[in-house]
């Protein structure tokens, strides 16, 4: 999948911006506060519906502006017709979203269109912060590889709101059963359907990050990926269990926690406190022990096979959007980054130091100024 | 305000309304007020003279402007199957397909902790009361969402000791829903779930 083009009008600074993009590498330079970030936001946009920044659509809107709109041109497999047209107009509360001028018929219908992975400098601490962080990473990831998968997490997550609210509501009453054992049922049954997603997305993802750490690392040292979870404390290193016994493990858990929970008005166990957990063989768990130059590997080694993966389980490769990632890698993983990526699939990187890039014949390279991108 | 009172408060009445925005209200207020007066008093009286006779049957919930409702009445159909749906509309719904012999129970809703609604809030009271011998077959045809799945379970929990045949409509294509216009998902989930529960 290409994008081929991008309009923007009030997005963020920019007031009326068109540009065409290479099928290869984008470079776009600039001092600070010019707009690299948010042309990086609006390809973003277009391919998940949000920001990865913003709290709130109004933020996107120009300044003193009434609506904006981001609208990209794009070609691959995806689309019905080529080249394909996806707008997003919205007035910072209500959002529209057209594929080819027809209005989308759910707006989550847009992601997995236009697939994107996006690399930032908040990306680096992927290894060493909170494991919500972590979820985020590979739902982002699968939430674009399948509409199943999708609709099931979205689902869960509706059930577990529901589920805390009816337990909240029944602190100090005398429960409900029947209700309590609907609530339960349902979130078994999605949480085994989230977890099985997310089981089968890191049988794919960690052989691929593994490989990708030992390249970086100068094979030095080995990145295992698996996930964690109160629910299968045994499956250490392994990925392959308890996908099934995911939903039996969670039931026998709500029933052993059901005074805890009752008590404090929360879902204590499922996929919402999962994990992922990276180690490194005889040294544990990176989470703990990791230094700085180690964690950003295994950011990398992550966000590279991220890529993989959506290559993998969609047949197309994403959008690469670094944003002033380079600057904090060392030449060796600065090279190793870029000879992956570059000519495998269609890359956006924002940069203060453009000069490495400037004889590279892949690169198309566009100044950004005061909200206007000059090639 | 830019409207004097008595415009102000047809569109405040008018967005009131569901699906109707400020917006519409006024474009609707302007609308009505270009009408002559008997188009827009035969409105008021269709409203009033709706409101005045229909309620709901005190059997099965549905709305009705006879007591009980003439479903509930209907000797040709079949009372030992009743259909459980969530609202008067899904009664609608499955009436224009004319597959289904049976009777209805309306609940008036479904489970949804984060509105408010538990079980007692619903006319489930009520459908026990229905059950006794005659009784077959219950159909639970909440709407495939959380909610109405939720409420689906919860039926089935209750009704099981009550050695009756329970199913549930195949999920994912929402009552009076059209085929052609079920996703991806839905119609994947919808064969995944064409079993007796
Ligand atoms: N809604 C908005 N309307 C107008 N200007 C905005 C809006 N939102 C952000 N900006 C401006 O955009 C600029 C920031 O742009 P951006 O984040 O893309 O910077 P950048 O080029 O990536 O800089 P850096 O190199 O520091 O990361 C700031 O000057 C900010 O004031
Ligand atoms: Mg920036
Ligand atoms: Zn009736």
């Amino acid at each position: 999948m290409i994008l081929k083009k991008i309009e923007l009008r009030n997005f963020r600074n920019y007031v009326r911006q068109s540009s065409e993009f290479s099928e290869r590498v984008n470079i776009f330079s600039g001092a600070n506060a010019q707009g690299k970030t948010n042309l990086l936001e609006a390809i973003y946009l277009l391919a998940l519906g949000k920001s990865f920044r913003a709290g709130h659509d109004r933020e996107l809107v120009r300044h003193d502006c009434q609506a904006f709109s981001v609208q990209g041109m794009l070609t691959g497999d995806v689309f019905p017709v080529q080249p394909s047209t996806i707008t997003i107009n919205s007035d910072g509360s209500r959002k529209k979203i057209f594929l080819n001028g027809t209005p989308l018929r759910k707006q989550t219908d847009l992601v997995g269109m236009a697939k994107v992975v996006l690399f930032a400098p908040e990306d680096l601490q992927i290894v060493k912060s909170a494991p919500s962080f972590r979820r985020q990473f590979l739902d982002i990831g699968l939430a674009q590889c399948s509409s199943i998968y999708r609709d099931d997490l979205y689902r869960y997550t509706a059930v577990l709101t529901q589920r805390n609210r009816f337990l909240k509501d029944q602190i100090g009453k005398r429960v409900d059963r029947n209700e309590l054992a609907a609530w339960n049922d349902q979130l078994i049954k999605y949480a085994n359907r989230v977890a099985a997603g997310r089981y089968h997305g890191l049988a794919i993802l960690a052989p691929i990050a593994s490989r990708y750490h030992a390249m970086v690392s100068n094979q030095r040292e080995e990145l295992h990926v698996s996930y964690k979870s109160a629910l299968n404390p045994a499956s250490k290193s392994s990925l392959e269990p308890a996908a099934e016994t995911y939903g039996h493990a969670l039931a026998a858990k709500l029933h052993e926690l059901e005074y805890a929970e009752l008590a404090r008005g929360l879902t204590l166990a499922g996929p919402h406190r999962d994990d992922l957990m990276l180690t490194i063989p005889d040294q544990g768990e990176l989470r703990v022990y990791a230094s700085q130059g180690q964690s950003r590997t295994a950011a990398l080694a992550l966000k590279m096979a991220l890529v993989e993966l959506i290559k993998e389980m969609t047949g197309d490769y994403p959008l690469l959007l670094l944003d002033d990632v380079l600057s904090e890698f060392d030449n060796e993983r600065k090279s190793a980054l870029l000879e992956t990526v570059m000519g495998i699939t269609q890359t956006f990187i924002t940069t203060t130091d453009p000069e490495r890039f400037s004889d590279n014949p892949d690169c198309k390279m566009f100044r950004v100024e005061g909200g206007a991108i000059q090639e | 305000m830019f409207y004097a009172p008595p415009m102000a408060r047809l569109i405040t009445e008018l967005s009131r309304l569901p699906g109707i925005g400020p917006k519409t209200a006024q474009r609707l207020a302007f609308y009505l007020l270009g009408q002559d007066k008997q188009d827009v008093q035969r409105l008021a009286d269709s409203l009033i003279e709706a409101k005045e006779k229909m309620s709901f049957c005190p059997i099965c919930g549905h709305l009705t402007d006879v007591h009980p409702c003439s479903i509930c009445t209907d000797a040709s159909r079949n009372a030992s199957i009743i259909c459980v749906v969530e609202g008067p509309s899904d009664v609608i719904a499955l009436e224009k397909t004319r597959e289904f012999k049976g009777r209805y129970h309306v609940l008036h809703g479904a489970i949804s902790p984060l509105d408010g609604i538990g079980p007692e809030d619903l006319r489930i009271r009520e459908l026990l009361s229905r059950i006794n011998d005659d009784i077959k077959e219950i159909i639970l045809a909440t709407d495939p969402n959380i909610e109405g799945e939720t409420t689906a379970l919860y039926l089935t929990k209750l009704l099981r000791p009550l050695n009756l045949k329970i199913t549930r409509l195949a999920r994912g294509i929402p009552v009076g829903g059209d085929l052609e216009y079920a996703d991806e998902v839905t119609l994947i989930r919808a064969l995944e779930g064409r079993h007796e529960v």
